[in-house]
């Protein structure tokens, strides 16, 4: 670094500078510390095709006059809020898909209650979803449906597709979606069977508190959230900053509850038996057998995902029996990977010429 | 960020921002280490037992204390959330056979819905034939796909 001393102007001008953005820093705290201006998220314009308890089906209303044939559903995953794909405008996927001309539809969990404890995997793919993906089919008049998950939606889209392989999934969009749960690692240690009684925790909490789900998130990354503070405070200036931060902060911190009995079972099932992998998975007496997908598959993965990380995501495409399929490995996290600055520039885009050259 | 100035000079900010980069990289790592051990996944499965002890013991004090004050307890919320939900889904039964009569008899609110759905032609740019939907490469925006997409 040079070591030359500063020239009046400059420094008068660092003062001014400096002066300003305390102006700024202060009124924007308030912002913060008053909850003022908080930024609005998911609102692209939507109407609810479908609702059972607390799950959703939107159809997102189509912003082109000529749509590809082939409608896309997210599915969501059952760990966090379905407003991560719709972020504020400019800043929404499901935004610039529709932009782009695909015509797209939710299913969205909800914020489980108290009563859904008993719900299980079998419930969301083989009761719930095949009924949402046949609204969608009755609505669009096609046979066809592309589906993206994101993290546990993608887990959601391949035991579907491995459960029903006739059922139409032309293709498949997997972000950040574990298969190999050996490869989760600090979330497959701490879960060890030896150790991890989740019978117990599942009777006595009945759906898993949102506080436990997000303190076992956020010591994944200990220094993550501390670090993340001092950030803010050292760009309160910067309106850009702050706006991206409550968004994003907003979304990490809206953590919901997970559903008990699919917990109990998504710990037994596949954190410890590793049964989606194997082929052992069975729901609703039906067998998930990624071999006998068929559908095109784009596997979307973080290189430095810590809640998915790369060993558990890497081999998505060796285990499913397309054809066509794809890995894409991007360098992020589990977030950057969909929503932000490097998502809008490079993976969207990239999503958008993968699925419409897939979707006449 | 730093602003550019006519005389460059060292940036103390900058030098702090890359020491909390690399600090909070060395001690996630760190901690990372430290709790991808046995020790620590058998004492982190001790404390969830021991909250959850816990928990079951105030859950049953307290039901036992809302009987006592003939006030309704938590289970029996959820009871209600049960049926509240059983009702729900009934309606949603029910919303969908209207929604399929509705459909039979054509109404002309549906035939209006319909004039207003876009057309299933779009195609991408560039879009022609059979080999291009197997090849996004050859697409416009090919530019903007990662090498790793490519096949």
């Amino acid at each position: 670094m040079s070591t030359q001393a500063k020239t009046p102007e400059s420094l008068v001008g660092q003062v001014g500078r400096e002066a300003t953005r305390t102006i700024d820093r202060s009124r924007r705290s308030l912002d913060l510390l008053l909850g003022r201006h908080d930024p609005d998220v998911g609102t692209t314009p939507k109407e609810t095709l479908f609702s059972k308890g607390t799950m959703k089906l939107y159809r997102f209303r189509p912003v082109t006059d000529d749509v590809y044939r082939v409608p896309l559903v997210f599915v969501m995953s059952l760990v966090s809020k379905s407003y991560i794909l719709d972020l504020a405008p400019g800043q929404s996927f499901v935004e610039y898909l529709l932009k782009q001309g695909f015509d797209v539809y939710m299913i969205d969990w909800g914020y489980p209650r108290a009563e859904d404890h008993t719900l299980r995997l079998d419930d969301y793919v083989v009761d719930m979803m095949p009924r949402c993906l046949e609204i969608v089919r009755e609505r669009t008049g096609q046979d066809d449906v592309s589906i993206l998950g994101y993290c546990m939606g993608g887990v959601f889209g391949l035991m579907y597709a491995g459960a029903f392989p006739e059922s139409g999934v032309r293709n498949l969009i997997c972000v950040a979606t574990p298969v190999d749960f050996d490869g989760m690692g600090l979330l497959r240690r701490w879960a060890d069977p030896r150790w991890f009684d989740v019978d117990r925790m599942v009777d006595t909490y009945g759906n898993i508190p949102a506080e436990i789900m997000l303190r076992s998130l956020e010591m994944l990354r200990p220094l993550e959230r501390p670090l993340s503070y001092l950030r803010l405070w050292d760009n309160l200036w910067d309106e850009e900053y702050v706006y991206n931060w409550r968004i994003r902060y907003k979304w990490v911190q809206d953590q919901i509850p997970f559903p008990g009995e699919a917990y109990r079972q998504f710990t037994k099932e596949l954190m410890w038996g590793n049964k989606l992998i194997k082929g052992e998975l069975e729901l609703g007496g039906k067998r998930v057998d990624l071999k006998r997908i068929s559908a095109s598959v784009l596997n979307a993965v973080a290189e430095f995902d810590h809640i998915s990380p790369y060993d558990a995501t890497k081999a998505l495409t060796s285990y499913v029996g397309s054809e066509d399929k794809q890995d894409l490995k991007v360098r992020g996290g589990h977030v950057s990977l969909i929503a932000g600055r490097s998502a809008v520039t490079r993976f969207w885009p990239t999503v958008n010429e993968w699925l419409s050259a897939r979707s006449v | 960020m730093s602003e550019q100035t006519d005389q460059p000079r060292p940036d103390v900010m900058e030098a702090w921002r890359e020491w909390l980069t690399q600090t909070e990289r060395q001690f996630n790592a760190f901690f990372n280490e430290a709790m991808n051990t046995e020790p620590f996944a058998r004492s982190m499965g001790g404390y969830m037992e021991m909250t959850a002890a816990f928990q079951r013991t105030m859950a049953e004090g307290m039901q036992r204390y809302l009987t006592f004050m003939n006030m309704p307890s938590r289970t029996d919320v959820v009871d209600l959330g049960e049926t509240l939900r059983s009702i729900e889904d009934r309606l949603s039964r029910i919303e969908e056979m209207l929604q399929i009569a509705a459909e039979a008899v054509d109404m002309a609110e549906d035939r209006e819905a319909a004039r207003r759905e876009p057309t299933r032609t779009r195609t991408p740019a560039g879009y022609g034939t059979a080999e291009d939907a197997q090849e996004p490469a050859e697409h416009p925006q090919s530019e903007a796909v990662p090498q790793g997409l490519r096949r």
